[in-house]
């Protein structure tokens, strides 16, 4: 059981385990995968506060009981985005239950709401893994991408759907790295502009409705800056996703019923480390193929609903959000969220009317990398028309 | 070089306006307010839901994974008819220690967990609410070994439930080390951090050899469970079966925050901005606390927050060459040494836990516990009497150097008594002085 680092990669690493982990993976397709961590088990104050913590949300409707029960909703909400604190949809297929030297990485997401979760909510997920696909014609080398569905339930009445595609790809000595640059190092004046940026945040809209009427194509949304990203922004996303956290000698023996979660770690050679944990670890986070730690794909998609909501107003709902994650945010970067309506039109459904508007999304970092870019799909109200809820009576 | 006037100023302000918080209730660790619900006990009620799910995983973040802890079944089995939480999971109903004064951009001081002493006076069921009160007790100032200026804060939380019953006490005492370096706020600047390095640890590179004793004693870890020990059995010099920690890792840094975090209020009254924007107007105004804002060493961004026991790049402002681990979790692991031992029918009455040296990442842990007395107390109130064991605990790296030393005081049952009877109802509960609640005298 107890190997080094050297004979670890040795076993793992060779031409072939691409194709390996295609086939293994294909067998789990309608399966609940084992690698699938629940998160959150309650809509409570606590839990929603944490995610609107790690999303820099200040909007009272997520946070304040009496100012919920004031809005059309009469209560307290969880923000769309609290589904993924129940579960993330994020599946690597059958690559922990063998031995692979790869990295995984969620590479895409897709999210159909189709109510509010309210405060107090008892709430839980359920994951199927759907597809194993090579990643491109190149199998080897850039890997199998995983699927995942998730169905979210609270108070047992399904509120939203959602895909996630994992891209699993290998690490051999001597391949690119997965985020080929170092941290950033910032200007004076790049300083200086993100102060200003940060200090113009306008804060939510809040209560005042944003008719859909008042809105035309090409409108943009207000330009959002989150980071310089530190610790504590990855820490805060950690809790908000709300997994269990256990001690070492409980992970460890947790490990080592996951062989394919296993990585000796790079910085004290320990055997029993775990892989997944390694690139949010400063002292070994290059041994799987980032410069710095990298925030969790999740997070990235949070920040993007959290960016619509802010300008949609409390009475507004997102119906569908779609988010294609191309390169990791690591520790120090800062994100810019541009957004831009593209699209308004009507949608009837049941016997309900909604007034949509598509919004297409980009996430850059810094230097200018899309991080993030993808479309939400937003019922807004309109004068006599507020928007009501459920979307579906049975949603599936 | 002698320290500026500037510093030692700031540092005698500090303890003078820290001594004039004895005894007032704590302003620091109070839930976040809801709306503009403002408090309605004197007792501070916590947020911390102490439910099955929650009990099973705070079990877990201290490595216990006791079935009468994580499986209500077993637990309506057991002599306490429910499932129930190991006594110091009352750590997230309140932090038990205290920071003292502070002002906008803090003090020159850097603080760590000295030591946390409990006594329990009944198990924590899922569905206790709890209330706590927090008092500054003692600003003690000792000399450190090098023969610096040392600052002990030693706090006292008693922890309540609905009816008002006592359920614990919890002595924390924080060290504050005044740092040169800082100047005169909380944050160092960057260019003092090099040359204020306490130790020059390099993360440690363990060797097969190593390694193999480490899991071997996890492997043979063991609890005794419904299994009574009865205190006739139990003879001074007997050794309890040590238990392992794997190396300290991030992971084991989130444990903690996985449950604590939320739970306490931001200046102001408001949740604790911890991301983004909020937390950049918290730290830039200058009341991030306790996150002082200070220049990471990289991105050069002047406003980054304090996470100096996990950050690899912020440790260093602290004085700390690698993250290390919260002396929170360290003073809460050893409940698992005893109750492995003592089985479930046991009741630990008082468990001390003092820090040395910190624990790096990278530095496994080992705890090891020898019973040094065994006595028939006679608790205070309606004079029921127990069959008691003291023990003596320490806890060393992979070098084996002691990182912590501790006592317990452990009820076992009886073969003539039977199990100790709970709760224990004290007519008073007064503060025990740190000279003393630290001594194996108090056990």
């Amino acid at each position: 059981m107890i190997e080094s680092q050297a004979q670890w990669i040795g076993e793992t690493s060779h031409p072939g385990q691409m194709k390996r982990l295609l086939v293994e993976s294909a067998k789990l397709i309608g399966c609940a995968p084992d690698d699938l961590e629940v998160g959150v088990l309650a809509a409570d104050w606590l839990n929603i506060s944490r995610y609107v913590a790690a999303t820099g949300d200040e909007n009272p409707l997520y946070l304040d009981p009496l100012y919920g029960a004031e809005s059309w909703w009469r209560t307290q909400l969880a923000p769309p985005g609290f589904v993924l604190s129940i579960m993330v949809p994020e599946s690597a297929g059958a690559l922990y239950s063998g031995r692979y030297d790869a990295v995984e990485r969620l590479s895409a997401i897709e999210i159909l709401w189709n109510d509010h979760i309210k405060l107090g909510e008892r709430v839980s997920a359920h994951g199927r893994f759907v597809q194993a696909m090579p990643a491109s014609a190149d199998l080897d080398s850039d890997g199998v991408d995983a699927v995942t569905q998730v169905v979210y339930r609270s108070e047992r009445r399904a509120v939203a759907w959602a895909r996630g595609r994992v891209t699993v790809k290998p690490v051999q000595s001597g391949s690119p790295p997965v985020a080929p640059r170092e941290m950033h190092e910032y200007e004076p004046h790049e300083i200086e502009s993100l102060e200003a940026a940060l200090e113009a945040e306008a804060s939510p809209r809040g209560r005042v409705p944003r008719f859909q009427s008042d809105v035309k194509i090409g409108d943009p949304l207000p330009l959002t800056t989150r980071g310089p990203i530190t610790w504590s922004e990855l820490q805060t996303w950690m809790v908000a996703e709300g997994r269990k956290a256990p001690a070492g000698n409980i992970r460890h023996r947790d490990l080592l019923k996951a062989p394919g979660n296993i990585r000796p770690h790079a910085a004290t050679s320990w055997p029993v480390s775990d892989r997944r944990q390694a690139r949010e670890d400063l002292l070994c986070c290059r041994d799987v193929g980032f410069p710095a730690p990298c925030a969790r794909g999740a997070m990235v998609v949070a920040l993007a609903t959290q960016n619509i909501t802010a300008w949609m107003g409390d009475g507004a709902f997102i119906r569908r959000i779609e988010i294609s994650l191309p390169a990791p945010v690591l520790y120090g970067d800062t994100l810019t969220l541009e957004s831009r309506v593209i699209d308004k039109f009507e949608q009837r459904i049941s016997k309900n009317r909604y007034f949509a508007v598509t919004i297409d999304v980009t996430v850059r970092n810094q230097v200018s990398d899309s991080v993030a870019f993808g479309t939400v799909l937003v019922y807004l109200p309109n004068n006599g028309c507020p928007v009501e809820l459920p979307v579906e009576e049975e949603m599936f | 070089m002698d320290a500026p006037n500037d510093f030692i100023s700031a540092i005698d302000e500090f303890v003078a306006r820290t001594r004039d918080l004895i005894d007032l209730e704590s302003s620091e660790d109070l839930p976040p307010q809801l709306g503009s619900k403002a408090p309605s006990s004197d007792l501070i009620p916590s947020l911390f839901r102490l439910d099955e799910e929650t009990i099973r995983r705070y079990a877990s973040t201290i490595g216990d994974d006791n079935p009468l802890f994580t499986d209500p079944a077993y637990g309506r089995a057991s002599i306490y008819g429910s499932q129930i939480a190991p006594g110091p999971i009352l750590v997230h109903c309140r932090y038990p220690a205290d920071h003292g004064a502070s002002r906008e951009n803090g003090y020159p001081v850097a603080n760590f967990l000295g030591g946390l002493s409990w006594e329990f006076f009944d198990v924590v069921r899922p569905g206790t609410t709890v209330y706590s009160s927090k008092k500054l007790r003692e600003v003690l100032e000792p000399r450190g070994i090098r023969g610096g200026r040392l600052i002990l804060l030693v706090c006292e939380v008693v922890y309540f439930d609905a009816f008002d019953r006592p359920l614990a006490k919890a002595y924390g005492t924080l060290v504050q080390v005044p740092m040169k370096n800082m100047g005169t706020t909380r944050a160092m600047p960057i260019e003092g951090v090099d040359e204020s390095q306490l130790y020059n640890n390099e993360p440690h590179r363990y060797t097969a050899d190593e390694v193999t004793p480490i899991i071997e004693g996890m492997d043979r870890e063991r609890r005794r469970g419904s299994e009574p020990l009865y205190w006739e059995d139990v003879a001074v010099g007997d050794v309890l079966p040590p238990i392992y920690q794997p190396p300290y890792a991030l992971p084991d840094a989130l444990s903690y925050q996985s449950l604590h975090q939320g739970l306490v209020q931001g200046y102001g009254g408001a949740h604790l901005a911890r991301s983004f924007t909020p937390a950049f107007r918290a730290l830039k105004a200058g009341w991030g606390y306790p996150d002082f804002a200070r220049t990471h060493p990289i991105t050069r961004w002047p406003y980054t927050p304090g996470d100096e026991h996990e950050d690899a790049f912020l440790c260093r402002f602290r004085g700390q060459p690698l993250p290390f681990d919260f002396g929170i979790q360290r003073a809460q692991i050893p409940q698992r040494l005893l109750s492995n031992w003592s089985g479930d029918n046991a009741f630990c009455r008082k468990m001390s836990m003092s820090m040395g040296r910190p624990l790096f990442h990278g530095d496994a842990l080992v705890i090891r516990g020898r019973v040094v007395d065994k006595k028939a107390v006679t608790e205070d109130g309606p004079g029921q009497r127990y069959s008691a064991v003291t023990v003596a605990m320490d806890a060393a790296n992979q070098r084996d150097e002691i990182v912590s030393k501790g006592f317990a005081s452990v009820y076992l049952p009886s073969k003539i008594d039977g199990a100790p009877l709970l709760p224990i109802a004290p007519s008073s509960i007064p503060y025990v002085p740190y000279e003393r609640h630290r001594s194996q005298n108090w056990f």
